[in-house]
């Protein structure tokens, strides 16, 4: 039964391997998604809220916030008691559930993907030989999601966020699909612990060295993803300045806490998925083997270190660069991204013919 | 908070949740900027470098769903008056106002005597429980209002019960 229930959930079955009592498989399950999601996802998600506003105060010469604590460390820990006792308003006019449900839909689609992301070795909620696949749809199920609750807000700025949401589909989905094509081709699987398996702890061992190509289709990758959460510099359907915040401009209270937890998921998300598929994923630079159980404590915590790298930069964007207008993200998408993927794919394709499936790492 | 509020004796239990909740209230203000006229300039000055309103834990918001507090900063005209009106509605509670400048506060050099056009203070319009002088104050000013609003939140209460709250109505406002 163990065997089993590690095909579809490693984590689950890693759980269980703790206990002596035999507890069926639905319990372990709900027992790993709530340690999934409360012990290894919300606190660097968390953290991640604090250095969002910490470095960016840092990059305008700022401090930040200092009051809460100790350099303003609980901040999140007083935004979020705030907003769940503020009143719960909205719109005259709303679409009942699709308003009040829409972003909680989105989360649903955003944590689907990150639990098929590996964030150790048996530290996946679910093992699916599609992965990659599942993560993509999910990509593009959460923006429908929010398309909903921005529709059905009727409001003219949540309206026009909408029609931008829509319109924004096709400019990451493409670059994104056809970036994702090296790893695939490379691990020979779409699997995401099969991608990691292909890849090595060290550098030159990553995906992202493979061969010239991975290296054009990294950068896709990433601006696509970077579109995707809709950070500024792409925050095109959530502008502050040009429609007063998009989708986000009728929720208040705690749904407006929610809309900030979809924004830092989405940022978790899209760093896990760079990581995993061409960065390493969670191996370790040394053999872990002799560490027992607490290798897992090692990776998860490589992992993690990997994955802020990964945000200090999407931080970096985002406070030093000017947004675009919708139209110049879609000609970003359609003249670079999918050019540079395009290359990126191929020129993988015919080093992996060529050098029988070596990449630089092996010759060195 | 709806008919949690106010409900409860005067038991250490919800004084001490009352002092969480009014803590988290008082270090996580969203201002919506309403900035009218020339104090919106030194409004917008304080979200900079130099004094970063940001270390209260306040952050400028666009969306009147998504503010605790609004800064009225400027003069205000009759064809302003019905929109500041009805952006305070908005406004989910517990929700504040700081009147920033002469102007607000009284209408200033625009009060009635001088102006045809001009509202003499938005106390005409919503309530406020801030009021920060100077034509126009400085950021530090505006700072200190802050500070005298938190002041202020801390004092409230929020679960406990409030004789005043029936007269005053939910946070002191009517």
């Amino acid at each position: 039964m163990s065997s089993e229930l590690g095909a579809i959930s490693p984590l689950a079955a890693y759980v269980g391997s703790f206990i002596d009592v035999s507890l069926p498989a639905w319990a372990l399950m709900v027992a790993a998604t709530a340690i999934y999601w409360f012990v290894l996802l919300l606190p660097p998600v968390a953290a991640m809220t604090y250095l969002d506003r910490k470095v960016g105060a840092d990059i305008q010469m700022r401090i930040g916030p200092n009051r809460v604590s100790a350099y303003g460390v609980f901040q999140a820990v007083s935004d979020a008691i705030k907003l769940f006792f503020k009143e719960d308003s909205g719109p005259d006019a709303q679409e009942g559930w699709l308003f009040r449900w829409g972003i909680v839909a989105a989360i649903v689609c955003v944590f689907t993907a990150i639990g098929n992301i590996p964030m150790g070795e048996n530290l996946a909620l679910s093992n699916l030989d599609s992965g990659v696949i599942v993560v993509l749809t999910s990509l593009c199920f959460s923006n429908l999601c929010i398309f909903w609750a921005a529709y059905s807000a009727k409001s003219q700025w949540s309206v026009l966020s909408s029609f931008r949401v829509i319109a924004m589909v096709t400019a990451y989905i493409v670059p994104i699909a056809i970036a994702i094509v090296p790893p695939i081709l490379i691990a020979g699987s779409p699997n995401l612990e099969a991608i990691v398996r292909a890849q090595g702890g060290m550098p030159w061992k990553w995906i992202l060295f493979h061969n010239p190509g991975t290296l054009f289709s990294f950068v896709a990758l990433f601006l696509a993803l970077q579109i995707w959460q809709a950070r500024a510099p792409f925050d095109h359907y959530r502008a502050q300045g040009e429609i007063a915040g998009g989708f986000t401009a009728e929720f208040s209270g705690m749904r407006r806490g929610l809309i900030t937890l979809l924004e830092y998921l989405s940022l978790m998300l899209a760093c896990m998925f760079i990581v995993t598929t061409y960065l390493g994923g969670w191996q370790f630079i040394v053999n872990l083997e002799s560490f027992g159980r607490a290798a897992n404590v090692v990776e998860f915590l490589w992992f993690l270190f990997k994955i802020f790298g990964l945000v200090f930069v999407s931080i970096w964007i985002r406070w030093s660069l000017p947004g675009l207008r919708a139209d110049q993200i879609v000609s970003l998408s359609w003249k670079i991204l999918v050019p540079i993927g395009l290359f990126g794919s191929t020129l993988t394709a015919i080093w992996l013919v060529v050098f029988k499936g070596r990449g630089i790492g092996d010759f060195l | 908070m709806g008919i949690l509020e106010n409900a409860f004796p005067e038991y250490v239990v919800f004084s001490q949740l009352d002092k969480a909740i009014n803590w988290a209230r008082e270090n996580s203000i969203s201002y919506l900027t309403m900035d009218l006229a020339c104090c919106g300039v030194e409004m917008a000055q304080v979200a900079g470098g130099r004094f970063d309103i940001e270390r209260f834990g306040a952050v400028a918001q666009v969306s009147p769903r998504h503010a605790d507090l609004m800064i009225v900063a400027g003069t205000i005209t009759y064809k302003m008056a019905s929109r500041i009106r009805q952006l305070y509605e908005q406004m989910p509670h517990p929700r504040y106002v700081l009147s920033m400048g002469s102007c607000s506060n009284c209408g200033g050099m625009f009060s009635w005597e001088y102006s045809y056009s001009a509202v003499s203070g938005v106390d005409k319009l919503i309530p406020v429980d801030v009021f920060v002088p100077g034509c126009p104050p400085r950021p530090e000013a505006l700072l200190h209002g802050l500070i005298t609003l938190q002041r202020r939140i801390a004092g409230q209460r929020v679960l406990v019960r409030d004789e005043l709250s029936v007269v005053r109505g939910a946070n002191g406002n009517p």
